[in-house]
C-alpha cells in the first residue's frame, strides 16, 4: 500500500471522563474521524507515524460529547 | 472347455480354464441389454453424464458447493460500488469496494485473516492481459495490508498455491493483479486444486459481504441519520448501527460544509456545518457527534438528517 499523507491529527476527548476519544485527522487530504482501535488502518498507520517521529497528534480540544 | 456368455444373442463374456473375462460391457448394445442406458459412462476414474437426474443418494464433497470464493466482489462487470467510483482503477485508494489500486500498476484484495485457514487454494479470473501474484501478509500488526510490493510469488490462472502458517487464521492472503484491470472480471479464489465456475452470490449477500469493510450510510440530500440529543448547549450526539459486524472500530468519513445536516428539535431547525467525529465505536455501532452552527438547550431530542446533495457519511474498515 501508498504510505497514507497525514497532515494534520488531533484527539478528540469526551466530556465525561476527559479521555481521548478519537482522531480527527486529515488523510489524503481527506476528514476523518478515527477511532482508538489498533485493528483499524488508518489508527495504526498514525500510531505508526508518529511512532517514527513523522506525527504529531495534537491535544483535544475543551470536549464537547459526552 | 472355453465357451462365452451371451445376452440376447450378444457377447458379453467369455470362459477359458475356469475364468470369466467380460468383453464389450460399455458397447451401445450391451448397455442396453444390461439396461444401463446412456447416461453415464466412465473412463478411468472420470464420469461423464450427459444427461438424465440422480435422486436418492448423499454426496459428500470436499470442498464447499457454496461460498467457495474468498473473494469478495469478484464480479467486476457487475460489482459493488459503494464510492460511486468510476472505474476499479479511478483514484489511489480504494474503488469498487475491497479493491486497493496502487494509482499505477497493481490491484489488490486482502482476504481477512479470519477467513485465511491453511490449505491448498485455486484462483480463477476471466479477461486477457491480466497477470496474477498472492502473498500472505508478513505483518504483525492488523489493518496495515500489504507492507510493500515485494514478497509476492506470481500465479496462472487456474494455478494453485498453498497457505501453509503455523497459527491458521492469523494473517491475511493478498492478491495482487497487474495488466490490462479493465479487462479482470469473475475473480475466484478458492480451496481446493480444480477451479469451479464462478460463484454468483445473491446481490444482497455480497453487499453485506462488502459492508464489514466498508458502509456507506448515507449519501445525498433529506436522508435521515438517526434520534440526536443535546447533550450540552453546544453540542449533539446521535448514534449509528452498522448493518453487519463491521471488521475493526471503522473511520468515519464524513463531508462537511455549509448546511450540510441539521437536527429537528423542538420546532426549530438546528444546521450542521461542522464535522462530526466518532466516539465509543465498536464493531457493532458508533456515536457522532457535532457541534450545531446555532445551540439549544441541552436535552433536547430531535431528528438529525442529510440537506445537501453532498451529505455522506460513510464508514471504513478495510485492510
Amino acid at each position: 500500500m501508498e504510505q497514507m499523507n497525514i497532515t494534520s491529527a488531533q484527539y478528540n476527548a469526551d466530556i465525561l471522563t476527559s479521555g481521548n476519544i478519537s482522531i480527527q485527522a486529515t488523510i489524503d487530504g481527506v476528514n476523518m474521524s478515527v477511532p482508538l482501535d489498533p485493528a483499524n488502518r488508518h489508527y495504526a498507520e498514525i500510531m505508526g507515524q508518529v511512532e517514527a517521529g513523522t506525527l504529531v497528534i495534537q491535544p483535544a480540544d475543551d470536549p464537547e460529547t459526552p | 472347455m472355453a465357451g462365452e456368455i451371451q445376452l440376447n444373442s450378444t457377447t458379453m463374456a467369455t470362459e477359458s480354464s475356469g475364468t470369466i473375462t467380460l468383453s464389450n460391457v460399455n458397447s451401445a448394445t450391451n448397455r442396453t441389454n444390461l439396461g444401463l442406458g446412456s447416461m453415464a459412462t466412465q473412463n478411468a476414474n472420470a464420469v461423464a453424464l450427459t444427461g438424465g437426474s440422480i435422486t436418492g443418494i448423499t454426496i459428500v464433497p470436499t470442498t464447499p458447493f457454496s461460498f467457495r470464493n474468498r473473494i469478495i466482489n469478484g464480479n467486476l462487470s457487475n460489482p459493488i460500488n459503494q464510492r460511486g467510483a468510476g472505474s476499479i482503477t479511478a483514484s489511489t485508494g480504494y474503488n469498487y469496494d475491497r479493491w486497493y489500486y496502487d494509482g499505477s500498476t497493481y490491484l489488490y484484495q486482502g482476504i481477512e485473516d479470519k477467513n485465511v485457514n491453511n490449505g491448498t487454494y485455486v484462483i480463477s479470473w476471466e479477461g486477457s492481459g491480466i497477470n496474477a501474484a498472492w502473498k500472505v501478509s508478513t505483518d504483525t500488526t492488523a489493518g496495515n495490508g500489504p507492507d510493500a510490493t515485494t514478497g509476492f510469488t506470481s500465479i496462472s490462472n487456474g494455478g494453485t498455491f498453498t497457505v501453509n502458517e503455523g497459527t491458521e487464521y492469523s494473517k491475511h492472503l493478498w492478491i495482487r493483479f497487474d495488466g490490462t484491470l479493465a479487462n479482470l472480471d469473475k475473480v475466484q479464489v478458492e480451496e481446493g486444486t480444480v477451479a469451479t465456475p464462478f460463484e454468483h452470490r445473491p446481490y444482497g449477500t455480497e453487499l453485506a459481504l462488502c459492508q464489514r469493510y466498508y458502509h456507506r450510510y448515507i449519501n445525498g440530500n433529506q436522508q435521515s441519520i438517526g434520534i440526536g440529543h443535546w447533550w450540552i448547549s453546544s453540542a449533539i450526539d446521535t448514534s449509528v448501527t452498522f448493518p453487519v459486524a463491521m471488521r475493526s472500530a471503522p473511520t468515519l468519513v464524513a463531508t462537511s460544509g455549509s448546511n450540510y445536516y441539521y437536527i429537528l428539535t423542538a420546532g426549530s431547525v438546528r444546521y450542521i456545518s461542522g464535522a462530526f467525529s466518532i466516539g465509543r465505536a465498536s464493531t457493532n455501532a458508533a456515536q457522532l457527534s457535532a457541534s450545531p452552527d446555532v445551540g439549544d438547550t441541552a436535552g433536547r431530542a430531535g431528528l438529525v438528517a442529510s440537506t445537501s446533495a453532498s451529505s455522506s457519511i460513510a464508514f471504513d474498515a478495510e485492510l
